[in-house]
């Protein structure tokens, strides 16, 4: 069913509104212990969603009803609403800021600062910030080594600025980024870092990004899988053990309870099949659909958080695509592979189309996928983000580990009607030692 | 003190609430009488809002009359104060050390610890019973977020800050809101029934609140059907275990109001005032029709 016909079938004899403050009611009269209760979860934004993703209830009632409710949550304190009450007094999502044009470069070079061998690969420029890619053996440990990091740039034109790190590793080693704000000269022949000149040669745009149109699908069932994408990958989910509470049915009963999705939809039974392999920690679901068999099937339940290890090979590909998916401009800045990890850093406008943590009401924030040309998917978790409502940008990390005998991955920034592609040539490994 | 208006019929059965807030330093008594709030502090509250003015200051009081004659028919007010006996609005973390007053300024920005702060208790007196002044804290909101969209910030501010007002009047001054709401739902007021799904929502919050402590089973799965005002109120059980509970709106300020719900171990459905006593229509535990009479009311 198309989707404006679908608009039309929702129930005319459902009431929206009163599902969505029932279910607040529900959660103000059934208090959830410890054990029970979601980092970022909030089923009364869940429902509200889930209400506006439909066009059962309009975006402004439905924030305006579950900010009432999350804020009458804290009132009864315990921390039963926590980003959720954050979520309902955010302002409105800002006006995209239309992103300047991205240069993306390599410099790599090794060299010895003051804060210890640093090893650069890359940077990208625009007129708001510099970025430099980095690595550092560092010479003091901890803090005092990781300040130590942060310098000055200096471009072609003699300006110098500040430029702080941002990043992690361990107590011997970081890997990060040096960013200044704004940025130094877009067109510098080189810059300067510890006294060291980095000269910059420019990376060409990736060939064959493109945008495609996602298959047709109800609104309900649209819907359903962004939700179980969506928890997944949210802090406490996929990289971290798995989810310990059902995130759906809340939304799913309203979905139904609408008309946007039949009670025995193929597409609820697999999302649920899906959802419960991700609660019970096993290795597959019984049905769904391909991309989840390969996530699922390939994750290791005691050990699905997928950290860097000191020694690890480290690669970084800068890659600077830039495409638009569903509204959204997305600029994949680097991919890169540490061990086993797969990671991009991304840059989106609007920054509200940037997902981290708790979602908002109305929300259309893009999920990630990635393919291999193995055959493998893997689904990308958003685990940090910065910047302005106008504009985000942080770091997507994919699980589970990357196919050791994968040369080419493809990025998949997905929107609810369409998904951008970005292919990637990965860096050959380093033979093992 | 401010005047008392001569009681109404409406009223009867509704027992005076009072709770504590802190104004000017001082802990003053804010009461809610026979369909008003009222600030017994204040002798004159037309002069001291004058000299509050003229003096650039604030009193908390008067802001809380101020507060109420802002969201008179808020039905926010019902989404945020309590359901019954058994849901506490009580603060998110008990750290009182980052307040502003209740009705007073926003507590400085960015001082509190998460979202909310609360309202510091002053050191119980002889005259300040314990539990009055822990019921009559309030809430005041201190989001950095709030800078953001300050009017609806301010809106809500005012909503939490009555929801929060201990002492029996959060439920007073709900009971009236919903009274102003289901009145204009059977008139057939086109915006009420814009707002009947909000008023539903209240009513079965706080009917099954009442069902659940009435059956001692906090579990206990309650339907709630609002019906028309005319339409026949009843309790009944059904085979899968399901409580259900059909009552009009209107139940909110006749019963809830009066915090009858559960009155001689039966669940009351309706209360009448009859030459200055209440009838009343309920159901026992047996499912039995009983009529109870009250001749007496707590004044």
């Amino acid at each position: 069913m198309a989707a404006d016909d679908e608009r039309r079938a929702i129930d005319e004899g459902f009431d929206a509104e009163l599902a969505l403050r029932l279910v607040g009611e529900g959660v103000l009269l059934n208090p959830v212990t410890d054990n029970q209760r979601r980092g970022f979860g909030s089923p009364v934004i869940d429902v509200a969603s889930a209400l506006v993703a439909i066009d059962a209830l309009p975006v402004d009632r439905a924030r305006s009803i579950a900010r009432d409710y999350e804020l009458a949550l804290s009132m009864r304190g315990d921390n039963r609403s926590r980003s959720g009450m954050m979520l309902a007094m955010a302002p409105p999502p800002a006006a995209p800021v239309d992103p300047a044009p991205l240069r993306t470069v390599c410099c790599p070079a090794t060299f010895t600062t003051s804060a210890g061998l640093v090893t650069t690969y890359g940077a990208w420029l625009d007129p708001d910030r510099t970025v430099v890619v980095l690595s550092a053996v560092l010479v003091q440990r901890n803090m005092p080594g990781l300040q130590s990091v942060s310098s000055t740039l200096t471009d072609d034109q003699g300006t110098s600025l500040p430029a702080h790190f941002s990043g992690g590793g361990n107590s011997d080693r970081v890997h990060g980024q040096l960013e200044t704000f704004p940025g130094l000269s877009v067109d510098t022949a080189w810059l300067e870092l510890g006294g060291h000149r980095l000269v910059l040669s420019d990376v060409p745009a990736p060939e064959g990004v493109t945008v495609e149109e996602l298959p047709p699908t109800t609104l309900g069932q649209r819907h359903l899988w962004r939700c179980v994408t969506a928890f997944a990958a949210q802090p406490g989910g996929i990289r971290h053990g798995g989810l310990r509470e059902d995130p759906i049915e809340a939304v799913a009963a309203v979905l139904v309870a609408g008309g946007a999705l039949d009670p025995d939809d193929a597409q609820l039974r697999q999302a649920r099949a899906v959802v419960s392999a991700l609660i019970a920690g096993t290795d597959s679901a019984a049905e769904g659909p391909a991309q989840w068999q390969s996530v699922l099937s390939r994750l290791q339940p005691s050990s699905w958080h997928l950290g860097n290890a000191p020694g690890d090979d480290h690669e970084v590909v800068f890659v600077g695509a830039s495409i638009p998916v569903d509204g959204a401009v997305v600029r994949v800045q680097t991919v890169e592979r540490h061990g086993e990890a797969l990671s991009i850093s991304v840059d989106v406008a609007p920054g509200s189309a940037f997902a981290f943590g708790g979602r908002d009401v109305g929300d259309v924030s893009l999920l990630w996928w990635a393919e291999d040309d193995r055959g493998n998917s893997y689904l990308g978790c958003p685990s940090n983000k910065g910047g302005s409502p106008g504009r985000s940008s942080g770091t997507i990390q994919f699980v589970p580990a990357l196919d050791p005998a994968a040369t080419q991955v493809r990025i998949l920034p997905t929107g609810a009607t369409q998904r951008g592609i970005v292919p990637i040539a990965l860096p050959p490994r380093e033979p093992a030692s | 003190m401010s005047t008392t208006p001569g009681a109404s019929s409406r009223w009867v059965g509704y027992p005076p609430a009072t709770t504590w807030i802190e104004c000017g330093g001082d802990p003053h008594r804010l009461c809610w009488r026979d369909g008003e709030l009222l600030a017994l502090d204040h002798e004159d509250p037309e002069g001291d809002r004058t000299l509050a003015a003229l003096g650039g200051e604030s009193y908390e009081c008067l802001s809380a009359l101020d507060t109420w004659s802002r969201h008179r028919e808020d039905l926010r007010l019902l989404v945020l104060a309590t359901r019954g006996r058994s849901d506490v609005v009580r603060p998110a973390d008990g750290n009182e050390q980052h307040a502003g007053a209740p009705f007073g300024p926003p507590a400085r920005k960015g001082s509190g610890p998460g979202w909310f702060a609360y309202a510091p208790v002053p050191a119980p007196t002889p005259a300040m019973p314990r539990q009055a002044l822990l019921s009559g804290r309030a809430l005041t909101f201190v989001s950095s977020r709030a800078a953001a969209a300050p009017e609806a910030a301010g809106a809500l501010l005012g909503a939490a800050s009555l929801a929060s007002l201990g002492g029996g009047v959060a439920r007073r001054l709900c009971a009236m809101v919903a009274e102003t709401w289901a009145e204009r739902l059977a008139a057939g007021d086109p915006e009420a029934l814009r707002r009947r799904a909000g008023l539903h929502a209240a009513l079965h919050g706080r009917v099954v609140t009442a069902l659940r402590e009435w059956l001692d089973d906090p579990q206990a799965d309650v339907e709630v059907e609002m019906i028309d005002a005319g339409a026949e109120r009843s309790v009944r059980w059904e085979d899968d275990g399901r409580t259900v509970v059909r009552v009009p709106p209107a139940w909110l300020h006749e019963v809830w109001g009066r915090e009858l719900e559960v009155t001689a171990t039966t669940f009351v459905l309706g209360v009448r005032a009859r030459d200055g006593a209440l009838a009343l229509d309920a159901v026992g535990l047996d499912g039995t029709a009983t009529r109870l009479s009250i001749a007496a009311i707590p004044r």
